[in-house]
């Protein structure tokens, strides 16, 4: 995903924060978690909808993922368990067969049926439902009913990313029949939504708040939660009043903290910090099909021109790490570990040195020097990074001068198959456990059109054929040595300057326990084990 | 009077058709693709665009899309938000009341102090009082709505915790919503204060300089029956004019003070809509408050007649 939400900020007192958590979690967790109790949770704008469908974003997921389940769930560490499916059959490369669970009820107490799967997932599927996740059932060819409680995905061609889509919002399940007697207003206030979820709607006044409270039929009690009895989400833009909300308890927790105001949130003795490094990856994107850009030699030259170690040290500080030519930071490296760590040591390293930047301009298309803009929105990270890059460039004799535009046009010009900018400041993660999240939508060839992410328009049939080939593999080792040679040719090419890895960030009041931040944490229902800490 | 209400309403008929036409083509002059706004800014197929464009007719000519709006407005129909996919009509309704209720309150406050400040700082001009009035005023002005509610909430909430910080309180609850609106309401209101009581202030000046207010005098009436009696109703036409015209500014300003206080009313609804490239909530809600700024002007123009009868209307 994108970055559109993300805030994130630069403070050195971040380490120190994370120490300060751990140890407030420690005696939380030997607590017992008792039911009651309510949690207020700030959010910056209102929901797109309660519905899955519409669910791709750092505001609405975390309201959604607490009522609406999928058929698979990412558990700690980002592994995939079963969820409202019992077990995944894997015959062939392109078949899929889900074992529901036949305990499971929807709230009105409706028992799951594969009806209600294969009509969810239809739904997404369906270009009039214009879903968010459509994108997600791009090689899927058929979603059939099996039995009552078996369901079979047939794929157009091999996918090694389907296996994650049903723990995403792709695969949450909704009820069939509720969806066709609200079909006006399903999802938006007065319609609401049917799921199987550890909590349920039960207010929402637009733009004022919404409320749910503990499904007390849950299927899944035998794991814990639910354990609160109302999550209170309440809609404040102005982030300073949050973080008051935080200090005077009014609010409980927050996701998408701002960057100016972590100092004062350490400063509060209530509340609990927890920083994770993630699968983000903060970039400056060369449009590879204008000139000069399509010359490795200066983009090798302008990444050699980047003074990260500064950059890390007066922007970023603790809230990211320091990022190498790869778009695979270590955190995900989620399988095949030592493979990916061993690749990541011959990186080659592209330190700031202006004589090799200088040398390389000189050997290439434009040895004088010339001059290009470069696109960014007025978040602080990317602004800075791009008054770094152009501070080093000027050292060689590049002239890039900063085009700030509103951060909707950033997104839509992202998306825009024109690819209408030289340079582009943005920052991408994979939403599946998987380092090809990280390399296919970004650098493919058939991702730079319309609707697609490839914002470099990088455009190489060695690089297609490795990421499609890995693609249609489920080997992880197999997948994993192409991934690899894929991270070669990225490394050598520099179709991006990776500025910096940054980390997700969560503060939530002391008074609570249960949940701790990981890298794809708008897919977790966060608040199904959160509890009151007596 | 009735056919000049009328004559006046039939008046506001091609403002409104020009300023519906302005509206929806400035917002699509922006740089912005609605369709890629509309997938959620994430990655789509083409078939999902294709889908969007057709159903939004964002396929067809600018001119065209704009007469389907205007038909549909016409209604009262305002469309579909592009990102909250809820009706537009619906969401101004269901927010409106909370913005009537800050701005009726803010209103309230506004009067509440610079009705006592202005007769203070006339009754006794050149006094001290006159120019503590001035200064309270001044200050009240300079400093806008969205730092006096920053300030309010880090001293009122952050520090001495006696009101919430956000919020409009239990919509059945009448003290709790007042506890929650009156900060909001006081940043809003007294912005204000300078302009109605300054106004305020120079209006029955001039009038208790007058020569009738001379006579009442001279007739032995005490000081607060020729003030209240004789001077205010008079002095009262200009102030009508001015809070007119401030009512108008409290909608504008209820932008800012809901953004800060996470209130969701109509104020809020715009910032995120321009915010998020929402099209026809921009257009809807812009549209609707220039129809409430063009019903205020005609309120305003009908309440001289009562305030002064000499006044006719033709």
């Amino acid at each position: 995903m994108r970055s559109n939400g993300v805030v994130r900020f630069s403070t050195r007192l971040a380490a120190a924060a994370t120490a300060v958590a751990a140890v407030l979690l420690a005696p939380a967790l030997a607590a017992t978690p008792q039911k009651g109790g309510t949690i207020v949770v700030a959010l910056p704008n209102p929901i797109v909808a309660a519905d899955p469908a519409f669910s791709y974003g750092f505001v609405t997921n975390p309201v959604v993922t607490n009522m609406a389940e999928g058929l698979l769930k990412f558990g700690p560490g980002e592994q995939v368990e079963p969820n409202l499916a019992s077990s995944v059959d894997h015959p062939d490369a392109l078949t899929y067969i889900y074992h529901l669970r036949t305990d499971v009820t929807f709230w009105d107490g409706t028992p799951m049926t594969a009806d209600d799967v294969v009509f969810s997932m239809q739904r997404y599927m369906d270009p009039k439902t214009a879903s968010y996740v459509a994108w997600m059932y791009g090689s899927v060819k058929s979603i059939e009913k099996v039995d009552a409680s078996t369901v079979k995905v047939t794929l157009s061609k091999p996918d090694a990313l389907w296996q994650y889509v049903p723990a995403t919002t792709a695969g949450d399940v909704i009820e069939k029949a509720y969806f066709e007697a609200h079909k006006d207003n399903f999802g938006k206030p007065g319609g609401g939504l049917m799921a199987t979820g550890p909590f349920e709607l039960a207010k929402w006044s637009q733009g004022q708040e919404i409320v749910l409270k503990r499904n007390p039929h849950y299927w899944d009690a035998s794991s814990g939660g639910p354990y609160l009895d109302e999550i209170d989400y309440k809609i404040i833009p102005e982030s300073t009043t949050s973080v008051v909300g935080l200090k005077t308890g009014e609010v409980g927790a927050m996701f998408n903290v701002p960057v100016n105001l972590i100092s004062v949130i350490q400063k509060m003795s209530n509340v609990q910090l927890q920083l994770a490094s993630s699968y983000f990856v903060d970039a400056i994107a060369f449009n590879t099909q204008h000139k000069p850009f399509d010359d490795v030699k200066v983009r090798q030259a302008l990444y050699y021109a980047f003074n990260e170690a500064q950059f890390i040290k007066s922007v970023i500080k603790d809230a990211g790490d320091a990022a190498k030519a790869t778009p695979v930071p270590p955190a995900l490296w989620v399988f095949e570990k030592a493979a990916w760590s061993a690749a990541w040591d011959k990186i080659p390293d592209y330190s700031y040195d202006l004589a090799k930047a200088k040398a390389l301009l000189a050997q290439s298309s434009v040895p004088n020097g010339f001059t290009a803009t470069m696109e960014t929105d007025s978040n602080n990270v990317r602004l800075n990074s791009a008054l770094t890059l152009q501070a080093g460039a000027k050292a060689i004799g590049i002239t890039l001068n900063i085009n700030k535009v509103p951060g909707k046009q950033l997104e839509t010009d992202f998306f825009n198959g024109k690819r209408p900018y030289d340079i582009i400041i943005d920052a991408w993660s994979t939403d599946f456990p998987d380092p090809a999240g990280n390399l296919q939508p970004v650098f493919a060839s058939q991702y730079a059109g319309d609707g697609g992410s490839n914002i470099a328009n990088y455009k190489n049939p060695t690089l297609d054929k490795l990421l499609s080939e890995q693609n249609a593999l489920s080997d992880p080792a197999a997948r994993t040595a192409l991934m690899i040679q894929a991270q070669d040719v990225i490394t050598h090419d520099v179709p991006w300057i990776n500025t910096d890895y940054p980390k997700v960030i969560f503060v939530m009041g002391k008074k609570y326990a249960g949940y701790q931040i990981q890298p794809l944490w708008y897919w977790d229902a966060w608040a199904k084990d959160v509890y009151t800490v007596k | 009077m009735l056919s000049y209400i009328i004559k006046r309403i039939g008046q506001a008929v091609p403002v409104l058709v020009v300023l519906s036409a302005v509206v929806f083509g400035m917002v699509h002059l922006a740089p912005v693709d609605p369709a890629v706004v509309m997938a959620g800014g994430h990655q789509t197929s083409q078939a999902t665009l294709a889908a969007v464009r057709k159903r939004y007719h964002l396929d067809k000519p600018i001119v065209v899309q704009y007469l389907y709006w205007a038909r549909d407005a016409l209604s009262g129909n305002l469309g579909e938000s592009f990102v909250l996919k809820q009706n537009v009509s619906t969401m101004i309704g269901d927010r409106l009341p909370i913005s009537l209720k800050l701005i009726g309150l803010a209103f309230l406050i506004n009067l509440a102090v610079s009705f006592p400040l202005a007769t203070f700082a006339a009754a006794y001009e050149g006094s001290w009082i006159d120019y503590l009035a001035s200064i309270l005023a001044l200050v009240g002005a300079s400093a806008p709505v969205f730092f006096t509610g920053i300030a309010g909430i880090l001293l009122f909430s952050f520090d001495l915790g006696w009101l919430p910080a956000f919020g409009a309180g239990d919509s059945g609850n009448v003290i709790a919503q007042l506890r929650s609106l009156i900060m909001p309401a006081a940043a809003l209101g007294l912005n204000l204060v300078a302009l109605s009581s300054r106004i305020m202030r120079s209006s029955l000046g001039e009038v208790l300089r007058a020569d009738y207010v001379r006579t009442a005098k001279a007739k032995g009436l005490s000081g607060t029956v020729v003030l209240m009696k004789h001077a205010m109703r008079n002095a009262l036409l200009p102030v009508v004019t001015i809070l007119g015209l401030e009512l108008g500014f409290l909608v504008v300003g209820t932008v800012l003070v809901e953004y800060t206080f996470g209130l969701g009313g109509l104020g809020s609804l715009i910032v995120n809509a321009v915010q998020s490239n929402d099209y026809p909530v921009v257009q809807g809600t812009t549209l609707f408050v220039a129809v409430v700024f063009m019903a205020l002007n005609l309120l305003v123009d009908v309440l001289y007649a009562v305030l002064d009868p000499r006044i006719q209307y033709r």
